[in-house]
C-alpha cells in the first residue's frame, strides 16, 4: 500500500502550524505522530491534501504548576509519558495507559495530542480497501452500516484512545489553539459523540497543552485496558477510576468512573456515580456501585465483543479497579 | 516536489531524493537498496520494519522519509560490526530464534533497543518491548531465551 500525493509542510512550532492549517481549510492536517493517520490514508480513509510537520522544538516537560496542577505538552511522546519520573510519581495511571498503548515502536512515535485527536475505528471500515464492502457506509458518506444493518441510520464506531479514560477521569482541561487564539476547554467538549466526526475541533484546531487540576492529582487513580492478546491491541473496554474518600470511614467523597472503547467518546455513568457518593467502600459497597454501573453504561458491540460480554467486563473491572484502589488506600495507613 | 533528505545511514551520512509521500522504509528498501528491512503489514501493525531512528526503534512504514531529516537511522544491516554479528544477532542464531526470519530484523533492533535502555532487562520487560514485533513461526519463547542469554541471564526463563 502506498501512499497518496500530498503536500509536506514544515515548520517550526504550533502557532505557524495552526496558521497553515487555518489558510488551508480542511483538507489540511497535522501530522503529530502519524501512526493513525498514516494507516488511514493508506487504506483510503483520509484524503488530506497537505500534511504539516512540525520540526525544531522539542516538546517541554510535564511540569507541575503550584496553583494550577500538572501541566502536559500535547507533543509529548507517548513513551516519555511512560518513562516520565514526575507522571509516575503523580500520575502513575496516565503511565500505564500511555504503556497499554499499542507497541513500544509505535509509543516512541505517537504523541499525547494525537493519540486525542484519533479517529474512531470499526471492524469494517479499518479494514485495507479490498477488504471493505463496495457501498461506503455512514462514516465514508454513504447510507448504511454494516455492522448494525438493521440499526438506527448513524455511525457505530468507536473511539479508541487509552489515555482519554484517564484524563477524562482526572477531569483534565485543553487548550486549544485556534489560529493565533487560545481557549481552554473541559475535555468532555473534544468530543463530539458521532461516530462519523469523533471530535468537536475545527479542522484548524489544535491541542497545544493539557492540564491535570491540582485537586484531581490528590485523589487515587486506576485505569486497565481489557484486551484478549494482552499487547499491541485495541481495547475491548478500557477504564479509569479517579476516587477520593475519607480515609478513616472509607466514604466516598468524590468518584469519576470513565469507560472507553465501548462508543464514540469515553462514557461516563452519571447515575452510578450520583449513587455511590456518600457510599462506604466496602466489599458490598464496591459490588454494588459495580452492578450500578454495569446497569447504566451501554457500550456499542464491536470488533467481535458483544454487548453482554462487555457490560460483564466493565463490572468485572470496575469492582477489581475499587478493590485496588481500596487494598493501596489500606496498605498506605 | 522531491527533497533532499540527508540522513545518517548505519554510521554513513547519505542522501536521498524523495517525495512527501515517501516512507523511510521505501527509501531504504527501494533507494538504498537495503533489504534487511522488512515490508509486511504496511501500516504499523506487524512490526518487520522496525528500524532505530536517533536510537529508538519506530516503524519505517509509518514514519515519512522527509521527517527523518538529518537523524540518525541504523537498520539490521548497521547492527553488525566488521563483518561480525553483533552479540544479539549471535544469541538468536544460537537459540534457533530465526525460522522463516521475516520478523528477525525487527526483533532483533527492537531487543537492542530494549538493552540499551535495560542492559538486563527481565522477561516482562523483554515481552513488552517486543510486543509490537509479530512472529508466527517461533512462538516467541526462543526469542525471549535468546535476549536474556544476550544480556546475562544465566538462567533459561520459565514461562
Amino acid at each position: 500500500m502506498l501512499l497518496p500525493d500530498f503536500e509536506l509542510i514544515t515548520v517550526q512550532d504550533l502557532l505557524h502550524a495552526s496558521k497553515i492549517l487555518s489558510d488551508k481549510g480542511p483538507s489540511a492536517k497535522l501530522l503529530a505522530g502519524g501512526t493513525d493517520l498514516l494507516p488511514n490514508m493508506k487504506n483510503c480513509l483520509a484524503r488530506p491534501e497537505t500534511l504539516v510537520h512540525i520540526v525544531g522544538k522539542k516538546p517541554s516537560k510535564p511540569r507541575l504548576d503550584e496553583n494550577e496542577g500538572l501541566l502536559l505538552d500535547a507533543m509529548t511522546s507517548l513513551k516519555d509519558l511512560t518513562t516520565d519520573p514526575l507522571v509516575l510519581e503523580k500520575i502513575p495511571s496516565l503511565s500505564q495507559a500511555a504503556l497499554s498503548v499499542a507497541s513500544e515502536q509505535v509509543r516512541n512515535m505517537g504523541s499525547l495530542g494525537g493519540n486525542l485527536c484519533q479517529d474512531s475505528r470499526c471492524l469494517y471500515i479499518n479494514q485495507s480497501r479490498e477488504y471493505q464492502f463496495v457501498e461506503p457506509c455512514y462514516k465514508l458518506n454513504g447510507t448504511c452500516c454494516y455492522p448494525f444493518p438493521k440499526g438506527e441510520p448513524i455511525c457505530r464506531s468507536v473511539y479508541m484512545s487509552d489515555i482519554a479514560p484517564v484524563l477524562v477521569a482526572l477531569d483534565s482541561r485543553l487548550e486549544i489553539l485556534s489560529g493565533q487564539v487560545s481557549r481552554w476547554v473541559e475535555i468532555q467538549d473534544l468530543f463530539s459523540g458521532d461516530g462519523i466526526k469523533p471530535l468537536a475541533l475545527k479542522p484548524f484546531e489544535l491541542i497545544r497543552q493539557i492540564l491535570i487540576p491540582k485537586k484531581a492529582l490528590e485523589r487515587s487513580s486506576f485505569f486497565y485496558k481489557a484486551t484478549t492478546r494482552g499487547g499491541l491491541e485495541y481495547a475491548s473496554v478500557n477504564l479509569a477510576i479517579s476516587l477520593d474518600m475519607d480515609k478513616n470511614t472509607k466514604q466516598v467523597k468524590e468518584i469519576k468512573l470513565v469507560y472507553g472503547a465501548i462508543d464514540a467518546s469515553p462514557l461516563k455513568p452519571q447515575k452510578a456515580e450520583e449513587e455511590a457518593l456518600g457510599s462506604i467502600l466496602s466489599t458490598k459497597g464496591i459490588e454494588e456501585i459495580a452492578e450500578s454501573v454495569q446497569n447504566e453504561i451501554e457500550p456499542i458491540p464491536h470488533h467481535g465483543y458483544s454487548k453482554t460480554y462487555l457490560k460483564q467486563l466493565i463490572r468485572v473491572w470496575t469492582k477489581r479497579g475499587l478493590t485496588k484502589i481500596l487494598e493501596d488506600l489500606n496498605n498506605l495507613q | 516536489m522531491k527533497t533532499i533528505l540527508t540522513i545518517e545511514l548505519n554510521g554513513e551520512e547519505q542522501d536521498f531524493l524523495v517525495l512527501p509521500k515517501h516512507t523511510l522504509l521505501e527509501v531504504l528498501r527501494d533507494q538504498a537498496n537495503l533489504l534487511g528491512t522488512k515490508e509486511g503489514c504496511n501500516i504499523g501493525t506487524c512490526g518487520t520494519c522496525t528500524v532505530l531512528l536517533d536510537g529508538k526503534p519506530v516503524l519505517s512504514c509509518l514514519t515519512l522519509a522527509i521527517t527523518c531529516q538529518n537523524m540518525s537511522v541504523i537498520t539490521i544491516e548497521g547492527i553488525s560490526k566488521n563483518n561480525e554479528m553483533s552479540v544479539m544477532q549471535q544469541a538468536f542464531l544460537k537459540h534457533g530464534a530465526v525460522q522463516c526470519g521475516y520478523c528477525t530484523p525487527g526483533m532483533i533492533l527492537s531487543a537492542t533497543a530494549l538493552v540499551d535502555e535495560h542492559p538486563k532487562p527481565t522477561v516482562k520487560q523483554t515481552q513488552k518491548a517486543l510486543e509490537g514485533n509479530l512472529c508466527r513461526c517461533t512462538g516467541y519463547n526462543a526469542i525471549i531465551n535468546a535476549v536474556m542469554d544476550a544480556t546475562g541471564h544465566e538462567e533459561e526463563p520459565k514461562f
